[in-house]
């Protein structure tokens, strides 16, 4: 475990406290950590060990905050910052392997042949990412709460302490905000 | 607001929509209906949204969703896999998906389940059976018609396979120009996330991946390759059971990948289809086409990597990996892992395909002995009283593990290798155990009451029949030499045991004994005989006893063939001659104590003295040296038993031994599938086959399978309503069959009877509430008993007396008013005689008898009619009488024939419009029945591969769902008994 970074700390205290530049110092240094991370574990990856998201954004937090009594604003702060940067890491990369294989719009990623499986259904990251925007640009609380949760894991209690709302809005919003996404991205979406 | 002014308020709608979510279920649709219309028709279309939604983006409660599958997806975006991606070829395919609620014929998508490969993979529900199913739509490159027809070759050929651990494919179509196939719908995981899970031993992974690989060997006997073996390809059911998936299929994506003909593999780069090149053997990975023995080394790769904990051959680069697996070789895996298991997975992975396993089939021998030792290591019970102290014995194992290599390369690859070399006062007799696999293409022939195998005198051959595409033959191995080969003129043949002089064979066509010689050849018809021989036993070299059945023998001369009916002994079953051939050794059912007991006879006197309890047939196996004993061998409490015995004084000492575990036996006719020569060999087949109940329909294809594989005893029975299903089902206990009951659409069981009584021929009465059976102690005549299903299941004994000796009560039907139950009785055509039970009077009458053999009797659903075979043509027919009772006796009138060429069991449908009879061939035939006595032309349906050859059982029963659109029957006959293993120097196991 690496020091903790006390100037990540004080940097969502700010932010916490209303501070819009402290999110902005934030992100490059949750997303330079994120990326190095996620290098190390992918590398570590081949030789059987495995690590998911959530996994790795808790990594990530503890490295920079320290695992001494976290705040716990901070941490479901913290989380916030760290399910958008996780979203553009995915999407950047997506993108750009996208680009370099001419892929189709709308085509699947998705690794497992998971006939008869009922594992989590596989998502195209850059229509999702779209699709996100979409739904943001009318219902930007909706777009957080499905960052949140699909990006980094943050259960709704602390999703609701983030956006300063309560738990059931938060798995309301998740619903419809689901049934939105899934709609659109089926075409079926109004324009 | 997300759209234009013509769409719903978003505000508006979400309000509705989450005051819909905190609704109590029942008031929702009421709410939603007060709601303003466009709000309304935006709301639900959100919610159609959510309920198709399913798994995306993660389940809906619970844990904090992490996106369990993020990481996988980070492998592609981070650059780390070399999974296929094979929507990269096809650019311009458009985004598919099919809604939930849509109908494709029977099936009604429910949810996503995933997106793989090969495409999108829904769950569906098959509204006929009420049964989930999986629905695998294929990506888009089936455009032309070529690809097409290939696709839908692949799909049938994949139907084909049936294998418990093969993932079964119900059907296949097409929707919106894509094609689709419809497998069984498994609950569970990849096998990737079952290792993952926990750690697993060595123990678990080899039991796991042991069925595979028979499912493997499976269809590589039927010339189906698989050729894309890998973790994500193998499931695994929450109940531990795993299935290949994707059979064949990877062989169809080649083909159709954008560039069809094209050789991509070796070249990395973005928008190539490529193999999974991880997984993936030198021939194809050097372009070479690949064969059976490609698939055994990704078995070998898959086996490895789980044992290991990493795959054998990395690379950097996709063009190093394959670099790798063209030339390198595997590092060793380590000291964790047991010599012989390491040794089979180096076997799978060798470079060159020759130096590989040349068979799937010796693979899996391999596989199943070193679950079987790891079984029984070394248990008190299994090792011989004076054994030499342990160390030696791990000495043994590693001079077995050198020897072992030695030994493959001598007698050939299907062989198999197990020393223990003994401590050095005896050095120089070995016992060696191997296995041997039926010839491809075929199965070995069931040995329930009869002798399908047996060792040759000398102990140098095994004589074994198979079943297969050319129906039954005998092969002949000779031990020291993997070559098998087919004996010509033995088509038919039923029971085998070999001349003295061990070069002839002689067997049993039906009634009819033959005689090939093997050295020239040469076959000819020994003798015709009353029923079929089911074994010989030799007198002397021109005198041997044929045993039929209980108490049922005939003596017979060789050289002028004369043929004459021999002593009874008292229901003497199996019987042996000892050596001088004066006296007999058998088994013989005891009345008084409800056990069978191994009994020696004087031939002359035919004076019996009881020796021991048996559950089997025991046969002798002489002393190999002086001052060593002979032996008895025979099965008790589901072990294979030996005991010294001297046949001179006819006794036995000492406690018997157990050579083997979980041979097969059959408890009600002591039937099992042991064989010894006189020199120390012995054959056995053990672990009892699983085998599965299945609904066909009219064209013969499967369309639902009811509860799981098991040992089914070919005995099903479905209720009136069709909801329910009773059937048979063989117990290791006492080696006899219990009924248990299904829901006939799903996987729910309940057992229904338990040991020692042996119960079978399950029938239900018309409401469904009971269920009549024939319960019978473990051999011997039995009793009519019912079990009232909404009680607590005890079941009552119909009569208190039974009505005769020997009757055998096997109930054939119900009838629909309920009033009386039809029996079938005895064993053997000549004893067949119908009896009708009285409900209401609880008495119990022969009702068709006749100078000739008539059972199988079926009510029509009317209760005035009755189907029935008789054999009074001398060929066996279905009969349709019509029938009445009168309070005192039961009337018949009318009669019609109703099979053309012979029939052996009839059923009729719920309504009475049809009767389905099972021909001689069983081919299943349809009658079209007009009103009272008129019947159409029998229309030939399919033929029922798993059914017993006419004559052969009577344990054999199928039934028709009340529509008569479907069929329910047991798949015993098509599952493969056990290999042989062969011990030689058997005897040196017990060195007392």
């Amino acid at each position: 475990m690496g020091k903790p970074d006390s100037r990540v700390t004080s940097l969502l205290r700010q932010w916490n406290g209303g501070d819009p530049r402290a999110l902005e110092q934030l992100v490059p240094i949750v997303y330079m950590e994120l990326r190095r991370l996620s290098h190390y574990h992918l590398r570590r990856e081949r030789d059987g060990h495995t690590l998911q998201t959530t996994a790795l954004v808790h990594e990530v937090y503890l490295r920079l905050c320290g695992e001494d009594e976290p705040q716990w604003e901070d941490r479901a702060h913290f989380f916030a910052v760290a399910s958008r940067t996780m979203r553009r890491i995915l999407v950047d990369y997506s993108r750009r392997r996208g680009a370099e294989k001419r892929r189709a719009p709308g085509a699947q990623t998705s690794l497992d042949d998971a006939l008869g499986i009922p594992v989590e259904e596989h998502v195209d990251l850059i229509a999702l990412d779209d699709a996100l925007e979409q739904l943001a640009a009318f219902d930007d609380r909706k777009c957080k709460v499905v960052e949140m949760r699909f990006f980094a894991g943050l259960p709704a209690k602390e999703i609701a302490v983030v956006l300063k709302t309560t738990e059931a809005t938060v798995r309301r919003d998740w619903i419809i905000a689901k049934a939105w996404l899934f709609r659109y991205l089926q075409g079926q979406a109004p324009a | 607001m997300s759209g234009g002014a013509d769409q719903p308020n978003w505000e508006e709608v979400e309000r509705v929509m989450a005051a819909f979510l905190d609704l109590p279920e029942e008031q929702r649709s009421a709410y939603l209906a007060g709601q303003p219309a466009p709000i309304r028709a935006e709301v639900e279309s959100l919610l159609e949204a959510h309920r198709g939604a399913g798994s995306f983006l993660g389940s809906e409660t619970g844990k904090p969703v992490a996106a369990a599958e993020l990481l996988s997806k980070m492998k592609v975006i981070f650059g780390g896999t070399r999974t296929r991606l094979y929507s990269e070829g096809v650019p311009d395919a458009p985004e598919f998906a099919v809604k939930a609620g849509t109908q494709l014929g029977p099936y009604r998508i429910q949810s996503v389940i995933g997106k793989g490969g090969m495409g999108v993979v829904y769950r569906a529900l098959d509204t006929r059976l009420n049964r989930p199913v999986a629905v695998k739509f294929l990506f888009d490159g089936l455009a032309n018609p070529a690809a097409r027809r290939r696709f839908q070759r692949e799909a049938q050929m994949a139907s084909s396979l049936n294998h418990p651990h093969i993932l079964t494919v119900h059907d296949a179509g097409d929707f919106e120009g894509r094609q689709y196939l419809v497998t069984e719908f498994v609950d569970g995981s990849t096998l990737r996330d079952w290792a993952r899970a926990e750690k697993r031993t060595w123990r678990e992974i080899v039991a796991l991946l042991v069925g595979v690989a028979d499912g493997l060997a499976t269809a590589h006997a039927a010339a189906i390759l698989h050729r894309d073996i890998k973790p994500d390809n193998i499931l695994v059911a929450k109940n531990g059971y795993a299935k290949l998936s994707d059979f064949g299929l990877a062989k169809l994506e080649e083909r159709v990948g954008p560039e069809e003909g094209t050789q991509t593999l070796g070249v990395t780069g973005p928008g190539m289809i490529i193999g999974t090149f991880a997984y993936m053997s030198p021939e194809p990975a050097s372009g070479r086409p690949g064969d059976a023995r490609s698939d055994i080394f990704s078995f070998g790769i898959v086996l490895y990597e789980l044992l290991a904990g990493r795959r054998p051959f990395t690379g950097a680069t996709d063009k190093e990996l394959l670099q790798t697996i063209i030339s390198g070789a595997a590092p060793p895996l380590g000291a964790d892992v047991p010599l012989p298991l390491r040794m089979i997975v180096e076997k799978a992975l060798e470079n060159a395909p020759a130096d590989r396993y040349q068979s799937t089939r010796d693979l899996v021998v391999d596989l199943r002995r070193l679950t079987r030792q790891s079984a029984e290591p070394g248990s008190a019970t299994t090792s011989p009283p004076a054994a030499s102290p342990s160390p030696t014995k791990q000495g043994w194992r590693v001079g077995a593990l050198v020897a072992l290599s030695l030994l493959a390369l001598l007698i050939g690859g299907s062989v198999l290798l197990w020393r223990f070399q003994r401590p050095a006062a005896e050095a120089s007799r070995q016992v060696v155990q191997f296995d041997i696999a039926p010839p491809p293409g075929t199965i070995f022939a069931p040995s329930i009451s009869r002798q399908p195998f047996a060792i040759s005198p000398d102990g140098k051959r095994l004589a074994f029949g198979t079943t297969g595409a050319n129906g039954t033959n005998i092969w002949i191995r000779d031990l020291a030499s993997p070559d098998q080969r087919v004996v010509p003129g033995t088509e038919g043949a039923w029971s085998i045991f070999w001349a003295p002089d061990s070069r002839s064979i002689f067997f049993s066509v039906k009634r009819t004994l033959k005689q090939t010689n093997l050295e020239t050849g040469s076959g000819r018809t020994v003798a015709e005989l009353p029923a079929i021989p089911m074994l010989g036993t030799w007198r002397s070299n021109n005198d041997l006893l044929l045993y039929l059945g209980p108490g049922d023998a005939y003596e017979l001369r060789l050289d002028d063939g004369s043929l004459r009916k021999g002593p009874t002994f008292a229901g003497m079953r199996w019987p042996q001659f000892l050596p001088g051939g004066d006296r007999l050794v058998y088994a013989v059912y005891d009345k008084e104590l409800k056990q069978s007991r191994i009994v020696t006879a004087d031939y002359a006197s035919q004076k019996p003295v009881s020796l021991t309890q048996t559950d089997s047939r025991v046969q002798y196996a002489p002393p190999q040296r002086l001052g060593k004993p002979g032996y008895l061998l025979f099965i008790r409490g589901a072990s294979l038993l030996a005991q010294p015995f001297n046949a001179d004084r006819l006794q036995l000492s000492g406690e018997p031994s157990p050579i083997a575990q979980n041979v097969i036996y059959y408890g009600p006719n002591l039937s099992t599938s042991f064989s010894v020569s006189e020199n120390g060999v012995l054959v056995y087949q053990a672990g009892f086959p699983e085998s599965h109940l299945n609904w066909y329909e009219r064209s013969g294809r499967e369309v639902g399978e009811v509860g799981r594989p098991a040992p089914h005893w070919g005995q099903v029975r479905a209720s009136r309503d069709g909801q329910r299903v009773a059937a048979t089902i063989w117990s290791p206990e006492n080696g006899g069959t219990d009924i248990w009951i299904f829901a006939a659409n799903g996987r729910e069981s309940r057992r229904l009877t338990f040991p020692p009584d042996v119960d079978r021929r399950p029938v239900w009465s018309p409401d469904g509430t009971h269920l009549a059976l024939g319960r019978s102690p473990t051999v011997g005549a039995g009793d009519l008993v019912t079990v009232d299903l909404t009680g607590n299941g005890t079941p009552e004994t119909f009569v208190n007396e039974s009505p005769g000796e020997h009757l055998i009560t096997l109930p054939t039907d119900w009838s629909a008013d309920g009033r009386f139950i039809a029996l079938d009785d005895g064993i053997g055509e000549e004893h067949h005689v119908v009896w009708i039970a009285d409900v209401a009077k609880r008495t119990l009458k022969p009702f068709l008898k006749n100078s000739f053999p008539q059972w199988g009797m079926a009510f029509s659903p009317d209760s005035k009619r009755i189907a029935f075979v008789s054999l009074e043509s001398g060929r066996p027919e279905v009969y349709v009488q019509a029938f009445e009772s009168t309070p005192a006796t039961h009337v018949v009138g009318e009669r019609r024939q109703v099979s053309r060429e012979g029939a052996w069991l009839v059923r009729w449908r719920g309504d009475g419009r049809e009767l389905f009879y099972l021909g001689l061939d069983n081919v299943l035939f349809a009658v079209p029945v007009q009103e009272p006595l008129g019947f159409g032309e029998p229309k030939p349906l399919f033929r029922i591969a798993g059914a017993p050859q006419y004559g052969t059982t009577r344990d054999f029963q199928f039934d028709v769902s009340p529509d008569g659109q479907q069929f329910i029957m047991s798949t015993t006959g098509s599952v493969p008994p056990p290999p042989f293993t062969v011990i030689e120097n058997w005897q040196d196991k017990f060195h007392h």
